[in-house]
């Protein structure tokens, strides 16, 4: 019984905190969009946290930087367990598009582990919201039914990667490389 | 009934509220994995040490007197109607006491 009741509340109101690692402004604007009242990620118990010690989701744009490197793993290990990361816009997936640039180590997973990855330059708030959603579908059936609602009503295909999607798009993109 | 009102009681009990708040965090809570900087002070994931802190205590006195005489405010206020006056008396002094020590220079 408080195993469920512990997942109820994890899945209802999970907080959030921002962390840009070397974004260009555009994914962190759109961040902003999604928590307003047209995308309203807010209805799904989505709060805004200041501080990753208070937070269950980090939402982390950019490309990871040499700079900023430690800095995201340290923050990634100062916030509480059970923790999940969303890697939001092609700069947080990839490094792209300045990655190889000379201070660039690629995307987020190239320094802490991802759960969820919304590519999008930047990535639209619908498709932030939709990366949440999905994420809580791991831990909360309502939200898993809302997701099936919402792929059987339109395409969402490239909207939101898991990291095994992603791993098999990477690998589809090495073998177009030749 | 006076002994449920008694500091001493309240005081106890408040611990026990506490420790059961504590005790149920921690049921429902993971196992803690203590990993690299997790226990480090938060600082916008710079990497700071305790003595890079500057410490300013100009304020200390301040506040000290004040939690001072919160405190014996407190205990005044809950002090029971069968307390001797000599005792509040006392308790008074000792304040003053620390006052004038915490002044002194
Ligand atoms: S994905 Fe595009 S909008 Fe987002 S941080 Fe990178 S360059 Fe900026």
């Amino acid at each position: 019984m408080l195993d469920g009741l512990v997942k109820w509340a994890r899945a209802k109101s999970p907080w959030v905190c921002h962390l840009n690692c070397g974004s260009c402004n555009g994914c962190d604007i759109e961040i902003v969009a999604a928590l307003m009242p047209r995308f309203d990620l807010e209805r799904f118990g989505v709060l805004l946290e200041g501080s990753p010690r208070h937070a269950d989701v980090l939402l982390a744009t950019g490309p990871v930087t040499r700079q900023i490197k430690d800095r995201v793993i340290r923050i990634y290990e100062q916030m509480a367990d059970p923790k999940f990361v969303i890697a939001i816009g092609t700069c947080g997936v990839s490094g792209a598009p300045f990655y190889p640039g000379y201070n660039i180590l690629g995307g987020v997973d190239t320094a802490i582990p991802v759960d969820m990855y919304v590519p999008g330059c930047p990535a639209r708030p619908d498709a932030i919201s939709y990366g949440v959603l999905k994420l809580l579908a791991t831990l909360d059936p309502q939200a898993e039914k809302l997701v099936q609602e919402i792929e059987a009503r339109g395409d969402t295909r490239g909207l939101v990667y898991t990291p095994e999607q992603m791993a098999e798009q990477r690998e589809d993109t090495e073998a177009a490389r030749g | 009934m006076t002994v449920l009102y008694h500091p001493a009681t309240v005081f106890a009990l408040s611990l026990l509220c506490g420790w059961a708040v504590y005790l149920f965090g921690r049921a429902l809570a993971p196992a803690s994995r203590v990993i690299g900087g997790k226990l480090k002070t938060y600082a916008c994931g710079e990497n700071v040490e305790a003595d890079s802190f500057p410490t300013a205590y100009h304020l200390y006195h301040a506040a000290f007197i004040f939690t001072l005489l919160d405190v014996m405010a407190l205990v005044l206020g809950t002090v029971t109607g069968t307390a001797i006056v000599w005792m509040v008396a006392a308790y008074l002094l000792v304040g003053l006491v620390a006052i004038i020590i915490l002044f002194k220079d």
